[in-house]
Formats: structure tokens, sequence, C-alpha cells
């Protein structure tokens, strides 16, 4: 993987970094930046599911995710579903805040590339009801706050990596 | 083959662990130079990036091992993926 390169993105833009728990986010401001502090809100419309079997005869529990994988089920089979079929937010953040790390030379107008959002938009679906978070977006600096430039489109169902 | 698409983790349907997908550059098969095989290739970073969509497991670790700098392209739709979700229950 290549971690030495997080501070890239495509178009060579400025990386505004985020600041997820109070230690960092007082870090940063000491250090110079202009902490924008926002809710850790989840979005109704992030989630995934999942299903839980039990072997009958060992109590071992097997996790399933996709309606393709029910191999465990049928007549004669070891297991019993335990939980049904259950749709949950499938992330966890540190706390509850969160703080884009502004640089004092940020220009207004600016566009910028947010490198972990702190808000939930959807970056990727499923065709069987799952919804996955967009991770990184770009935004544009209006003076006081960053204008995320989220575009519904890229909504897609496959992964880059 | 299987994904986590919390993790970003690939695992062979046994349950070896393939590579975790992971783009600096956040990029989108769309913005990827076609080439004349089953690969497309990122300007950013000179790496292949390879549509699983058909490869078989072996295939698969065959090309990982060979080039571990391989990018992948999962889509969670395409027949030969099973979607896992074992990343949220390790969180800690």
């Amino acid at each position: 993987m290549a971690f030495g390169h997080r501070n890239k993105n495509a178009k060579g833009l400025r990386v505004i970094k985020t600041a997820r728990d109070f230690d960092s986010i007082n870090k940063a401001a000491k250090s110079g930046l202009k902490p924008i502090v926002k809710k850790v809100e989840p979005s109704k419309e992030i989630s995934s599911k999942y299903s839980v079997v039990q072997n009958k005869k060992t109590g071992e529990i097997h996790i399933a995710g996709d309606f393709r994988g029910e191999y465990y089920t049928g007549e004669n089979s070891e297991f019993e579903t335990v939980i049904d079929w259950t749709f949950y937010y499938p992330y966890t953040f540190k706390s509850p805040f969160a703080a884009y790390l502004i640089p004092k030379d940020i220009n207004i107008g600016e566009r910028v590339f947010i490198e972990d959002l702190i808000e939930d938009f959807i970056g990727a679906s499923w065709n069987q009801g799952d919804t996955y978070r967009l991770e990184s977006c770009e935004a544009i600096w209006n003076g006081t706050d960053l204008e995320i430039q989220y575009d519904p489109t890229i909504n897609r169902s496959d992964f880059i990596g | 083959m299987k994904f986590d698409p919390l993790t970003k983790k690939v695992y062979t349907d046994k349950d070896e662990f393939v590579k975790a997908m992971n783009c600096p550059y956040k990029m989108s098969w769309d913005q990827l130079e076609v080439t004349n095989s089953s690969f497309r290739k990122c300007s950013n970073c000179d790496h292949l990036i390879v549509d699983t969509e058909g490869l078989s497991d072996d295939q698969l670790l065959k090309i990982v091992r060979q080039k571990p700098e391989t990018c992948l392209k999962i889509d969670l739709n395409q027949q030969n993926v099973k979607i896992i979700s074992n990343g949220f229950w390790t969180q800690k």
C-alpha cells in the first residue's frame, strides 16, 4: 500500500486534514491551524447488513454480509440463524465531534481536498441495499467553512486500490 | 474471492489474505487509462489496476504475489465476490 502518498490527490489540491479527538484538535490549534469543529452525525442513508448463524453443536457463530453466501441454511445444516438480516450503521469514530484543520494562508474560494470527511455522504452502494461512506471529497473554502463539493454521480459500486 | 468494504481487505474464498486496497488518489475506474489487456493504468502512480471480475482466486493470488503493487478493481455486484463485514466486528 502506498501510504507514503496519502497527502496527494489527483488534481494536486491542497489537502485538509481532519482531527478526530480533543487532544489532536487542540494540538493542531496550538500549531497555528484553525479547527472548524463539527458534530459527527451518522446518516440514516448509510447502512450495512449482517446476519448471524450459530453452530448447533459448538455454539460458534458465523457472520454473513451477502445474501449470496447463505450456505449455512438448509434442512440438514449444522447452523441455525440466530439474528436474521439486520441493517446497521457500520462505522465507529473516536469521538462525537471532529474538526477540519484550516491553514492560515488558505484563500477564499480555494478548492481543497478533504482527506477524511466528517459528514456522511454516500460513496458506494450495492444492489443488496448496503451503502458506504465517501471517505474523501473536494471542497471550497468560503471564508468561514468548507463547502463540500459532493457529486452524487460518484456513488459507485466499485472499489479501486 | 471475499471483500470487506469497510476495511477494504480482500481474501480468497478460503480466507487467505490477498491485499488491503488503498488508493491515495481516490481514482475511479473511468479515470484510468485503458490498455489492450484487462488491466488499466493509473497516470498518478504508474501502477496497473486489474479488473477482478472473472478472475479465479488462484489467478488473483498469482497476480498480487508477482507484483504486490498491483491495484485491484472490485465491483460489489460482480459474480465472483462475496461481501463480508468482518471489519466492523473486529474494531476495537
